[in-house]
């Protein structure tokens, strides 16, 4: 489904992602990996046309993408949860859902999806009329995540959603992430927390300095000693 | 002192705000949200202001009639503007510095093209009503400021509903809030900008005709005006539409009542020393920034 290929991004002068190859396929699962400044969302945000790369190519759907225009992406199905959430802090929580569901596809089907996230997200509906940025770090992270939901993805690419979250509220968002990938919607998760992001993926990719050092099934990565040693304090 | 007088000011004052207002609202939406300080927004006025003044002599077309036209006109030198020549100025460091420095420009050509096609003489709009006077009990109004008045809040009331009720202005408000999640869920920011910058064009074509009705104008007068437009747009919050509103509105009031009161030349002193104590008391504005 999203094939990224040998791609190179710098900033300035600075090279930030060197030769990174990875796959997504339809209705999979993947986590990538890695500390804190090893590109991951350097790597998502090219994909989703944020960020221009030198070198390479990203392929989704049999279409080249890398280097188009970020809403373009979006157009086609490519849906990024961004770090820090960045809602519409000034709008409503049901505002918020609806530029979610901005492009013309989605527009028609508001209502209908409007209502699955009031299922999916009780707690979005009881604060419909609030604004966003009086949220709590949970409810943001599930309202950054519902209005994702609200352009109908074929990928969901989601950038450290359990960054500043309580355990407990983490835990229920990656459970309803995997129930999410089990009706059919492949996601690609990236994140720090690499024990639970590896236990309710497929299959990961490890990010270092740039480059993808490592990967494999999800299972097998949780067992490799390079894995354990540096980011399971194992 | 007479009551009469104070509260015959105070509503002239508003009325005079209300136009302000109208005039200052785009001006402090294309600050506030895109960091465009646009120095030719008053010029964009007066050019509509010229635009009613003709069509009225030559076709004796009514001043608000030709707003059907140049506004929507306006809209579309807005967003080709922004299209040309804005655009190439979004990315660099300085947007705010080079925005003046380019619009600055805008406006020399503007005003000279002005100077070239109705010369420097100073116009004023008369038509049948010009010159009426509705008298309610010890009151008096005047046809043009009931007019700029009414037109004014019309003006207003349509931005506001635009960037709240409708799916446009609510993308609008989403691109300036979040521009990169906003592109994430779909939204083209060069289209938006585009559009929030012909809006703001177009509501100064109704600003300047309002101007036009109260003040006599000839093509420097978007100076003045201009002047004016900073201190409402920095009372009322940069980027907030109703409180730029408001902000009109007051200083409308205070230079009703000192024109009433005080010596003409203590008027602009006034006005302009308060906005000095509100620059060191609240520079974020009087009200709180919202888009």
């Amino acid at each position: 489904m999203l094939e990224i290929k040998g791609i190179s991004v710098s900033y300035q002068q600075h090279r930030a992602l060197t030769d990174v190859s990875m796959v997504v396929e339809k209705n999979d699962f993947v986590a990538l990996i890695g500390s804190n400044g090893a590109g991951k969302s350097t790597l998502i945000n090219a994909v989703s046309g944020l960020n221009k790369i030198d070198l390479g190519s990203i392929v989704f759907e049999e279409k080249i993408i890398s280097n188009l225009a970020p809403d373009y992406v979006s157009s086609l199905g490519v849906i990024q949860v961004p770090e820090g959430r960045k809602l519409f802090p000034q709008m409503t929580v049901e505002e918020n859902l609806e530029i979610g569901a901005y492009l013309p596809e989605p527009r028609k089907m508001y209502s209908r999806n409007l209502g699955k996230m009031f299922e999916l997200f009780p707690r979005l509906k009881e604060r419909r009329r609030q604004r966003s940025g009086s949220l709590s770090g949970g409810e943001q992270q599930m309202l950054a995540i519902a209005r994702a939901l609200m352009a109908q993805p074929k990928l969901l690419m989601l950038d450290e959603p359990s960054l500043g979250l309580a355990p407990i509220v983490t835990l229920e968002i990656f459970k309803i992430l995997q129930e999410l990938n089990q009706t059919g919607l492949s996601i690609l998760l990236v994140s720090q927390e690499v024990l639970q992001s590896l236990n309710i993926s497929k299959r990961g990719y490890l990010l270092e300095n740039g480059g993808i050092n490592l990967s494999g099934n999800s299972s097998d990565l949780l067992t490799d000693p390079r894995v354990k040693e540096s980011y399971l304090g194992l | 002192m007479n009551s009469t007088l104070i509260i015959q000011s105070l509503i002239s004052g508003v009325m005079m705000g209300s136009v302000y207002a109208l005039l200052g609202v785009g001006f402090s939406l294309t600050w506030g949200v895109m960091k465009v300080i646009n120095v030719a927004h008053a010029t964009f006025g007066l050019l509509a202001a010229f635009f009613a003044y003709t069509a009225l002599q030559a076709y004796g077309v009514d001043p608000l009639i030709s707003l059907v036209v140049s506004a929507p006109l306006l809209f579309l030198i807005g967003c080709t503007l922004y299209h040309l020549l804005i655009v190439r100025i979004t990315s660099a460091k300085a947007v705010i510095v080079s925005s003046m420095i380019l619009t600055f420009g805008i406006a020399i050509i503007l005003e000279n093209l002005m100077l070239l096609l109705w010369g420097a003489d100073p116009r004023l709009f008369t038509t049948s009503y010009t010159s009426k006077v509705i008298i309610i009990g010890p009151f008096y109004f005047q046809y043009p400021p009931v007019i700029g008045f009414l037109m004014s809040i019309v003006g207003v009331t349509l931005l506001h509903l635009f960037l709240k009720k409708t799916y446009l202005g609510k993308a609008v408000r989403a691109a300036w809030q979040q521009p990169d999640a906003s592109q994430l869920c779909g939204i083209n920011l060069k289209r938006i900008s585009a559009i929030t910058f012909g809006l703001a064009v177009s509501t100064a074509g109704a600003g300047g005709l309002g101007m036009g009705l109260l003040y006599s104008f000839e093509p420097h007068s978007h100076n003045l005006w201009l002047i004016h437009l900073f201190l409402v747009v920095i009372v009322g919050g940069v980027g907030n539409v109703l409180g730029t509103a408001l902000a009109g509105v007051i200083v409308g009031v205070i230079t009703g009542l000192s024109m009433a009161f005080l010596p003409y030349q203590w008027v602009n002193l006034l006005t302009f020393g308060l906005l000095m104590v509100i620059l060191v008391v609240r520079p974020q504005g009087l009200f709180q920034s919202e888009i």
